[in-house]
């Protein structure tokens, strides 16, 4: 004891230079990050960026943050389109990946994913991202996912000034954006953002018939975001509007000529949290989703003769009400929920050929009421043992023609803490969401759809076991899943999917070691390995991901190396195994203004994608170098 | 002596870890401060703040303004005149920036210490030159 107190004492006394204060700034900047704040340890595997990871890996879109998440790999679809896989597996379910901004869940009612509209947006005004792997929505109150990325823009109070950016690559790629903050008088506080890019990627090319076509994959952006806190009120609007290249598109002989997306989504969020831990929310969300294959040598779809132009348009409109209440006591915490959502969604489409011999259009429209209550209770045991339980109903009723569904979920499990070991284990029973597109199209053209389709059924079961000192933590993870019900896709039948009776099993394993050798310089390596129950891998098993962190005088580093392991696609093409290493240098020249130098896929040797007609495989993420000046003021 | 060393040991398990950086960078700033005070009388109407700085041995929170060395300071109100202000805000240093000596608020998303020239003089504080990289002849 009285060791302790000398120490004690001598950390108060001696604390007394204003050399000391830099480092004990520095510190007290670390520790008071919002993602301390905001982390569910109870959620599931948690993969955190902080805003200082973040800010030493130079991000621009949300693209550099997905090929950064261990075990989850980045694709890109033939399309252009974000597309998420785990080790062993190709793409997750579209609708079991859930993208949050704050509260606000980004996701199409026509898609059932965010990702396909958002999975590019740039992320200089989120202050922190969290990605929960094999959890359950039921903490977060909203829609049903396995793997939820949330992100949480900065906060007025911390930022009081602006900032200005701007980036460019040497594909002659351009990014600018700027934020401003303040904390006005009136106790009103409010956060603007504004962000346009223009991003160019590497260029393709296939020849068919001694003619050439190119496979584009350029972007254009424009986001804007606004935050307004009063009292206990919060608004948020967001507006995100993009064009992307259509790459390689779906004609029979992959030869596109034009074509692409034009979106654009715009949600209001208000929050309103009242003092006795009531919190509700209303939110508004109207996206437009245009896309446009055209191909001289033909799309085939449906029973169409062979088309040269696909059109189609979804329109979707989305009114959410939320309302949470806690009731917290010593050693209990129990939230109550409900959510009723209105889904509307409609599609045109316009299909023809060159020579307008065949031309089909369509108009249809649905609405989905989809209601929830939900139930979590946390119990405290004794300070190292906690219980978790959780039980949610989702209702789903549509408007016409598709067959209502009620749907289950629960999840319990434990947190054992023993000194410097943590345990935690959690079993969920759970769904995959269908989406509009895979259940309603009445004339089943340009794609079929079975309004009879029942949903996915899940048993998630997930280990983690941590050791954490100082500076280490080691921990082992193992989450499997089991699935039925599965959903196939049958040409032969009219409205193509259906249910199938059988199983399907996916095991993914990962080992994590941290090693902080101080606040401002860490390094970690994750090691995972993937199997599944068809004996076969349609992405790698096996990924290795080391990140390192660090600070020298007025520098910043980072570095990271994904390895994919080798393995054969589902189109027979062999996949060899990737190495792609990012590198990251920043130069404060003083407080207030950065130079920043990043490579991305350095050595060019990235994990490629095999896709369906085409003879050559294609990296997921291009070679680039950028060059960003950040300046606040 | 026990109570001496509960005072000297809880700040640092009471606190969650940013709180206990807070703690330091407090205990730093008044130290320095006020070099020969044996206790330094501090009035907040921070009620947070004042509870994590009476863990400190050589503060004394006092609840009569008059009688305080330094007022550190959240929100606008009347205060006494020749008072040591000391903000923990950016809007409230703002507010005081002909009065206030100082702050610890955050500003472009990083935490920042500043101390005004101007000010300091007024209240015969002489910090030592070590400080020189917080000191600012304007806000």
């Amino acid at each position: 004891m009285l060791r302790k107190f000398l120490f004690l004492l001598l950390l108060v006394v001696g604390v007394l230079h204003a050399e000391d204060l830099k480092a004990l700034l520095s510190g007290y900047k670390k520790e008071s990050e919002l993602s301390n704040i905001t982390k569910r340890d109870a959620a599931g595997i948690l993969e955190l960026f902080t805003r200082d990871d973040l800010e030493k890996m130079q991000v621009h879109s949300l693209l550099d943050v997905l090929e950064a998440i261990p075990g989850i790999y980045l694709q890109r679809g033939s399309n252009n389109l974000t597309l998420l896989s785990t080790s062993s597996k190709v793409n997750l379910p579209l609708t079991y990946t859930r993208l949050y901004i704050n509260d606000h869940d980004v996701t199409s009612s026509s898609f059932g994913s965010a990702f396909l509209i958002w999975g590019e947006m740039p992320v200089e005004y989120i202050d922190h991202i969290e990605v929960y792997k094999a959890t359950s929505s039921m903490e977060f109150g909203n829609e049903n996912g396995a793997v939820i990325i949330r992100l949480y823009t900065k906060k007025a109070s911390r930022e009081n000034g602006s900032k200005l950016k701007v980036g460019a690559d040497d594909f002659g790629s351009l990014e600018g954006n700027f934020y401003t903050a303040q904390v006005l008088d009136n106790g009103i506080s409010y956060f603007a953002f504004a962000n346009g890019n223009n991003i160019k990627r590497t260029t393709y090319h296939n020849t068919y018939n001694n003619n050439t076509y190119d496979y584009n994959s350029n972007r254009e952006s424009y986001n804007i975001y606004g935050d307004i806190n009063y009292k206990s009120w919060r608004f948020e609007l967001n507006v995100y509007k993009k064009n992307n290249d259509g790459f390689i598109g779906i004609g029979s002989h992959k030869t596109p000529n034009g074509g692409g997306l034009e979106t654009n989504h715009t949600y209001l969020h208000i929050t309103k949290t009242f003092q006795n831990d009531l919190k509700l929310q209303l939110s508004y969300d109207k996206s437009t989703y245009n896309r446009t294959y055209n191909d001289p040598n033909g799309i085939r779809v449906a029973n169409a003769p062979l088309l040269n132009h696909y059109g189609i348009n979804f329109d979707d409109d989305i009114f959410a009400v939320i309302l949470e209440k806690k009731f917290k006591t010593t050693n209990n915490s129990l939230l109550l929920g409900a959510f009723y959502k209105n889904k509307g969604f409609e599609s045109n489409g316009d299909y023809y050929d060159t020579n307008l011999s065949y031309r089909h259009t369509n108009d249809d429209s649905n609405a989905l009421a989809l209601s929830s209550v939900y139930a979590e209770d946390k119990y405290n045991i004794n300070q190292n043992f906690q219980l978790i339980g959780s039980i949610k109903g989702d209702f789903f009723r549509y408007e016409k023609d598709v067959k209502s569904q009620n749907e289950l979920l629960a999840r319990g499990g434990f947190i054992y803490n023993y000194d410097k070991y943590k345990l935690k284990a959690f079993y969920t029973k759970g769904y995959v969401p269908l989406a509009f597109y895979q259940i309603y199209n009445p004339e089943n053209m340009p794609y079929r759809a079975n309004p009879q389709l029942d949903t996915i059924k899940t048993d998630i079961y997930t280990a983690d076991l941590e050791y954490k000192s100082n500076q280490q933590t080691v921990s082992l993870e193992i989450a499997q899943m089991r699935a039925k019900d599965l959903l196939v896709y049958d040409r032969t039948t009219v409205n193509g999917w259906k249910n199938s009776s059988a199983k399907y099993l996916i095991t993914v394993y990962q080992l994590d070691y941290t090693y902080r050798f101080d606040l401002n310089n860490k390094f970690s390596s994750s090691f995972i390995y993937g199997n599944n129950s068809d004996n076969m891998a349609s992405a790698s098993p096996f990924n290795i991901l080391l990140k390192s962190f660090n600070k020298y005088k007025k520098f910043d580093f980072y570095n990271a190396l994904n390895y994919k392991s080798s393995y054969t696609s589902i189109y027979g093409s062999y996949i060899k195994s990737g190495f792609e290493f990012t590198s990251a240098l920043k130069y404060h020249y003083n407080k207030d203004l950065m130079l920043g130098l990043k490579g991305e896929n350095i050595f060019h040797d990235a994990s490629q994608e095999a896709y369906r007609g085409v003879a050559f495989t294609i990296p997921t993420v291009d070679q680039k170098f950028w060059l960003n000046v950040e300046y606040l003021f | 002596m026990k109570k001496m060393l509960l005072l000297l040991f809880l700040p640092f398990v009471l606190f969650a870890s940013n709180m206990q950086y807070e703690l330091k960078i407090y205990a730093t700033l008044l130290s320095n401060l006020f070099p020969n005070y044996h206790t330094i009388k501090v009035w907040s109407d921070n009620a947070k703040k004042s509870n994590m700085l009476s863990y400190l041995s050589n503060i004394k929170i006092v609840k009569d303004i008059n009688n305080a060395d330094i007022l550190i300071v959240q929100r606008k109100k009347d205060l006494p005149k020749n008072k040591i202000i000391f903000a923990t805000n950016y809007l409230i240093l703002k507010h005081y920036k002909r009065e206030a000596i100082g702050g610890f608020y955050w500003k472009k998303g990083r935490p920042n210490i500043l101390f005004l020239r101007s000010n300091l003089f007024n209240h015969h504080i002489q910090l030592p030159s070590s400080f020189n990289d917080f000191i600012e002849d304007r806000l």
